[in-house]
């Protein structure tokens, strides 16, 4: 299902907490609807090479997952980036980004959720840049 | 064409019930529908507001169209016309104060940006236009003209069920999911008017100007009788 680029860790984590339950939830999902027909395949990115530093001063990766839509199988099928967030590999938590602000995992899922804390995702050095 | 009458009619009963079925999630208080979180990444000003409109929405377009394939029962119109005026007028009142005004507000967030938001509209005004026209007409007497209204209503609720297909036939053909949407949106919108229209007959391409000056004609008849009377 997903990808497999390093760090290991963090691709698990995202696997296990939002692609998995990602492609569960979408099963259910109705064909007869205006949303888009759920990805056939998903596989993560890990951005960073090393983790960042939050504000608080945890450790994060950022992350992006690619959905490959439809039957066919080559690049064009293959949406960049159609989810963007980023895992704290120490705290096992997994966010996505919704609009301007950065949400649990399960928010993808349908969940209502409210927005983790500003410095959630944000380098330590690009929140004190504002 | 005899034939493709109840094929035609039992599409869009079983494209609306599939429609109603699929829209429940809309009503689950717990979670977001997955047409409703594509909506929360824009984001949206007013969350509620628009969660409020498209249960309406669905609330209204679960009877509607149901109402209006019912509506086109000759069965019905012949055996039974005092239910069918009761139920157009119904159905007439549910199009225009509910059906049509929460899908003006939601076309306004519609995927496709401003080519979305017209293509929804302009199917909306459709259905004001030609419901308004067809109680005219019947309140005129004048049936086919009636019926040829009607027609255009039914063909822009079809519009729901046609476009949803063909919004499944190119997602599953992986076509670019923003481009197959508006193409789903406007073909069937301008095709269930033009084929109503290629449908009535060539004879009546002008029919709805036609009708309007015969009304304006009558309006003119009837009060220059009611001068001349005296009254």
């Amino acid at each position: 299902m997903a990808g497999s680029n390093a760090p290991t860790p963090a691709v698990a984590l995202v696997n296990e907490q939002l692609v998995k339950p990602l492609a569960i939830k979408e099963k259910e999902q109705s064909k007869f609807s205006r949303a888009r027909l759920p990805a056939a395949e998903r596989r993560v990115r890990v951005l960073d090479d090393k983790a960042q530093q939050d504000g608080a001063g945890n450790a994060f990766f950022a992350f992006a997952i690619d959905a490959r839509h439809g039957w066919s199988d080559d690049d064009k099928a293959w949406t960049k980036s159609a989810i963007t967030g980023c895992v704290y590999v120490g705290s096992g938590e997994v966010f996505i980004k919704r609009g301007n602000g950065f949400h649990p995992a399960k928010a993808a899922l349908g969940k209502k959720t409210k927005a983790a804390p500003e410095y959630t995702c944000h380098a330590a050095a690009q929140l004190s840049a504002r | 064409m005899r034939f493709l009458r109840p094929v035609v009619l039992l599409f869009l009963a079983l494209g609306s019930a599939a429609i109603t079925m699929a829209s429940r999630v809309y009503f689950d208080a717990d979670e977001y529908a997955p047409f409703v979180l594509e909506k929360l990444d824009l984001p949206l000003p007013n969350e509620d507001r628009y969660i409020h409109f498209l249960q309406l929405h669905v609330i209204a377009a679960s009877f509607a169209l149901p109402a209006c394939l019912l509506l086109l029962s000759r069965t019905l119109m012949r055996r039974a016309p005092r239910f069918h005026r009761w139920l157009g007028r119904i159905t007439g009142t549910v199009m225009l104060f509910a059906l049509v005004p929460s899908g003006f507000y939601l076309s306004l967030y519609a995927k496709g940006g401003l080519l979305g938001t017209l293509g929804f509209v302009l199917s909306g005004s459709i259905v004001v236009v030609a419901a308004v026209q067809g109680v005219r007409a019947a309140r005129a007497g004048k049936y086919a003209a009636h019926r040829r209204f009607m027609m255009h209503v039914v063909a822009q609720l079809a519009v729901a069920v046609v476009s949803r297909a063909m919004l499944f036939a190119a997602d599953t053909l992986a076509f670019d999911h923003d481009t197959a949407y508006l193409v789903s949106l406007w073909v069937p919108v301008v095709g269930c008017a033009a084929l109503v229209e290629w449908l009535a007959g060539s004879g009546h391409v002008f029919s709805w100007r036609k009708y309007a000056s015969l009304s304006s004609r009558r309006r003119h008849r009837s009060s220059r009788i009611a001068g001349l009377g005296g009254i």
